[in-house]
């Protein structure tokens, strides 16, 4: 597959380059990010990510989170924060919690600083649906997959559409740019529409396995 | 009924409700500024180079880009439907939904769904289409059609929305936006949930991968192609690129132009299905988890509009609807007016491929070819051309039909091109207008069937005597002669403000530029270009070539831009391809100067003013014509002369570039519309509180000068040659 490999190798430039600049990538990311209206905050230990996600929910009435696996719940110390706050988790295929579910969490395969967006790269339709359903959505991103330009961005997506595709797999990408918003009543900004109200990503230390891996 | 009269029909409509006009009015404002913000952080005209590259690219390898697409998404498991036309693009989909039991459709929304009638189509069947997008839903509750391609209930008001939820959801609801958008997310929740198939457009489909792009902000669209266990998606083959790569340009500028966001909120990239919601939905939709994908690629005028060397531009629109935003007459009348289905430019634009010529004729007459929207456009679509080319066929087809006007036809094919007869058809009426102007220069009511042509201003006697008679053929200048130029009048000069004449030869003479008057001029043709009149116009062209050509003068100099452009820019289009005129056009093209250009670009004016300022300086503003402006790029050497100026000081309009409304034929047909385009102009001249307006043009000076007297103001309106006359004194 010499297309595929040709835009692997610029993307393998790409990430390379960014990474000397991460910092400086994200600063611009976080920017961007809170412009379009979504609230970022930046983790050291994932493990304390639980905690900080079980408080946003017990602040917003939150009675059900529901993560798209029990892998990632189990690295943010989701069960035992939630269990604290007394706030039930469901994790994985749980068809019944995904529409009655207030919180819904998700990773990001990663965010671009240009625009502020994340990819929510998530092929299982019930998976993904926790980044559409709930009131507020709360992703996690790795520092080392955010890409500075819109244009890196797209590279990436090429790369990951174009690898299943050639391979016969559908998938499906959002680049997702704040909570769901409209003005179509008198042109006023009402945010919250059919998508999430909220918007929550926590930056997490760099994976260390490379873009689009 | 003429085309006319059916559109003043419209306009009368569209004018009694001050809601659309009130609502379209704020919003042009202050899409204005939102527009600039967004742009501000990137490098317009090269992002839109790039993009117009790509789409350039796209459409001329389409018939390849398409057979890829369709592979592609083919390979990804997607069953994909090349329809023909409307009829073959509903059936598919109906008999679709009929095959599988789908009782409920939920759509995000598409634009060639309203092309082809879909919903109508589905209802038919028993099928019952609920739209998702908020404004799409809220206009399919009131039975209506979007005025609006990015803001579909934009001619609403949140009182009538509340009344469109009260009926919909059957109890009282307040017009509070926050409480109707809330409402609407519970209301729509249930048919996401329950229906058995998403229908949704695209705004790419990418050919390398098959996947098709869709760009929301409301989130609507992702659940759409996620929850119903078959999604259908439903998109032109105009809107197909190579790869996702190439789409970067398109979605910055998209998003920055339609809402002034940096990225819309949701760009989703779909490619094939990946099976269905497992979520609690009734058992008997659960069906099986693999989902289906259905896309409905369609032609219905696509590859005509290809082959069509005249329109194909058309097809390299984003659908961002700036065009529309920033138009003076659709934020008078509205979408409804002006468009078909597809609403404003772009809209009337493509109407004639998709649903006939009849259903453009009159959309169509709403354009007074300001050229506000091709600067607006991200990809640099020449909307005014196509306007010009769409009139020249439609004159065609009514002429075979004999549906033509006989005055009209009279004044445009046979008075205007002949000078004499112009000239003496001109005479004549100053002769006439004797009892109405009683020594007067202007005339405030006309009667009888010329009062439309003074509803909304005054209107300017014709000249005692014109320019032609005033002035001799040879004007020397006033010391040594080097510079010698050719000045062409312009009919409105020549016939209604000679003295607009006799200043430009003033400042001329007195620079040191001796002046030739070729009495053989007439008219440049521009009212038969613009009406259509093609032929005429290229016969007017040749006239005026021979009449201008064995004057000596090293320039042609105007003072009148919109003839400026036809000299420039009209005529050599019209020659081309004639090798008895092609160069002589060409000849005549370059030679020719706007008057401000030639002050300051050959003779270096505006580097000093004319002496010390006086001590107290009147507020003065300037107009820019949309010619000068657009049509020939000029905008600092009129101010570099008015600079010069030493009693007045400048200050700009707040809503630079805005047309007055004038537009040639346009304000004397519909007066109405002009009118409203016209009162936003002399508002914003009554905000710098300016005493005088100076211009560059004298149609836009008979607009607001007339404008002005109608309402009884004590503001003055000069053309700039006036003004250096007067310093020159």
């Amino acid at each position: 597959m010499p297309l595929l490999h040709q835009v692997e190798e610029r993307l393998h430039q790409t990430w390379e380059a960014s990474r000397r600049r991460q910092y400086s990538i994200l600063s611009r990311f976080v920017a961007e990010a809170e412009r379009a209206g979504g609230v970022v905050r930046e983790a050291v230990d994932p493990q304390a990510v639980g905690f900080s996600i079980a408080a946003l929910a017990k602040a917003q009435g939150i009675t059900l989170c529901q993560a798209t696996d029990p892998d990632l719940a189990r690295d943010l110390n989701l069960e035992a924060a939630l269990i604290e706050a007394g706030i039930s988790l469901a994790t994985g295929p749980s068809p019944d919690g995904i529409v009655h579910a207030g919180m819904g969490v998700t990773r990001a395969t990663a965010g671009v600083a240009e625009t502020g967006s994340i990819l929510v790269h998530l092929d299982e339709v019930d998976a993904r649906l926790l980044s559409m359903l709930p009131e507020i959505h709360v992703a996690l991103l790795y520092l080392d997959t955010v890409v500075d330009s819109l244009e890196e961005g797209l590279l990436l997506t090429r790369y990951l559409i174009l690898r299943s595709s050639l391979l016969g797999r559908p998938s499906y990408c959002s680049w997702v740019t704040g909570p769901s918003r409209t003005a179509d009543i008198e042109r006023v900004l009402t945010i919250g529409v059919h998508g999430p109200r909220q918007l929550h990503i926590f930056v997490l230390p760099p994976m260390g396995k490379g873009i689009g891996s | 009924m003429t085309r006319q009269e059916e559109f003043r029909r419209r306009a009368a409509a569209a004018l009694a409700n001050p809601r659309i006009r009130e609502n379209l009015g704020r919003f042009g404002i202050a899409y204005r500024t939102a527009r600039q913000n967004a742009l501000a952080v990137l490098d317009y005209e090269g992002e839109r180079a790039r993009l117009r590259r790509m789409k350039e690219d796209a459409i001329e390898r389409l018939p390849e880009l398409a057979r890829q697409f369709v592979e592609a998404a083919r390979r990804v498991g997607a069953i994909v439907y090349e329809a023909k036309n409307a009829e073959e693009a509903n059936r598919y989909i109906g008999d679709l939904a009929k095959a599988k039991g789908v009782e409920l459709v939920v759509k995000s929304k598409s634009m060639v769904s309203e092309e082809i009638g879909l919903n109508h189509h589905l209802e038919r069947l028993g099928i019952t289409p609920v739209e998702a997008d908020l404004g799409e839903w809220i206009i399919q509750q009131a039975g209506a059609h979007p005025s609006h391609s990015v803001m579909p209930c934009i001619h609403m008001s949140k009182e009538e929305v509340a009344g469109v939820f009260s009926q919909a959801l059957g109890r009282e609801v307040s017009p509070d936006v926050g409480l109707m958008v809330r409402l609407a997310r519970e209301e729509l929740r249930e048919k996401f949930l329950n229906a058995g198939m998403g229908i949704s457009g695209a705004n790419i489909g990418v050919a390398e991968t098959g996947s098709v792009i869709i760009v929301t902000n409301e989130g609507n669209g992702r659940l759409v192609t996620s929850l119903p266990p078959i999604h259908v998606a439903l998109l032109g083959y105009d809107k197909i690129v190579p790869t996702i790569e190439d789409t970067a340009a398109h979605l910055k500028l998209l998003a920055k132009t339609a809402t002034a966001q940096h990225l819309t909120v949701y760009t989703t990239f779909i490619t094939g299905k990946t099976g269905a919601a497992q979520v609690a939905r009734p058992r008997e939709f659960l069906g099986p988890a693999t989902g289906e994908m259905h896309i409905v690629l369609l032609d219905n005028g696509r590859w005509a509009m290809r082959d069509d060397a005249e329109f194909r531009e058309a097809l390299y629109c984003v659908r961002c609807a700036s065009c529309a935003n920033v138009c003076p007459t659709y934020r008078v009348v509205g979408g409804h007016v002006f468009g078909h289905i597809y609403t404003g430019v772009i809209g009337t634009v493509i109407t004639p491929f998709h649903h006939g010529w009849e259903a453009a004729a009159v959309p169509q007459e709403a354009c007074l070819l300001c050229r506000a929207c091709v600067d607006a456009c991200p990809v640099e679509i020449d909307l005014p051309r196509m306007i010009v080319a769409m009139r020249g066929r439609i004159v065609k087809q009514e002429e075979q039909k004999k549906k033509a006007k006989g005055i009209r036809r009279l004044f445009l094919d046979a008075i205007l091109p002949n000078p004499s007869l112009f000239n003496l058809a001109l005479r004549l009426a100053a002769v006439m207008q004797v009892p109405l102007t009683r020594g007067r220069t202007v005339l405030r009511d006309l009667p009888g069937p010329l009062k439309r042509l003074t509803r909304i201003r005054a209107m300017p006697a014709v000249a005692a005597r014109p320019l032609r008679s005033r002035v001799a053929k040879v004007l020397p200048a006033r010391r040594d002669s080097k510079q010698t130029v050719t000045f062409f009048a312009s009919c409105l000069i020549d016939q209604f403000y000679p003295e607009i004449g006799e200043a430009v030869i003033k400042v001329l003479n007195r620079y040191g530029v001796t002046v030739h008057f070729p009495k053989a001029q007439g008219c440049c043709g521009l009212p038969a270009y613009y009406e259509g009149h093609k032929e005429t116009a290229a016969r007017m062209a040749k006239d005026l070539i021979a009449a201008l050509e064995p004057s000596p003068g090293e320039h042609v100099v105007t003072a009148t831009p919109p003839c400026g452009i036809t000299l420039k820019q009209y005529i050599p289009k019209l020659v081309k391809g004639d090798p008895r005129w092609e160069g002589r056009g060409q000849a005549l093209a370059a030679r020719t100067l706007d008057f401000s250009e030639y002050l300051v670009g050959v003779l270096g004016l505006g580097e000093e003013t004319f002496g010390e300022p006086a001590p107290h300086k009147i507020p003065l503003t300037y107009h820019d014509s949309c010619s000068a402006l657009r049509g020939l790029r000029l905008a600092e050497p009129q101010r570099r002369l008015l600079r010069m100026l030493t009693r007045y000081e400048l200050r700009e309009l707040d809503e630079i570039g805005e047309c007055c409304g004038f537009g040639g034929h346009f304000s004397m047909d519909y007066p109405d519309v002009a009118g409203e385009v016209l009162g936003r102009k002399l508002a914003a001249i009554e905000r710098t509180g300016a005493a005088v307006v100076a211009l560059d043009s004298p149609g836009c000076l008979l607009q607001i000068r007339g404008g002005l007297l109608k309402r009884g103001s004590p503001v003055q309106v000069r053309h700039i040659a006036e003004l250096l006359a007067e310093e020159l004194d």
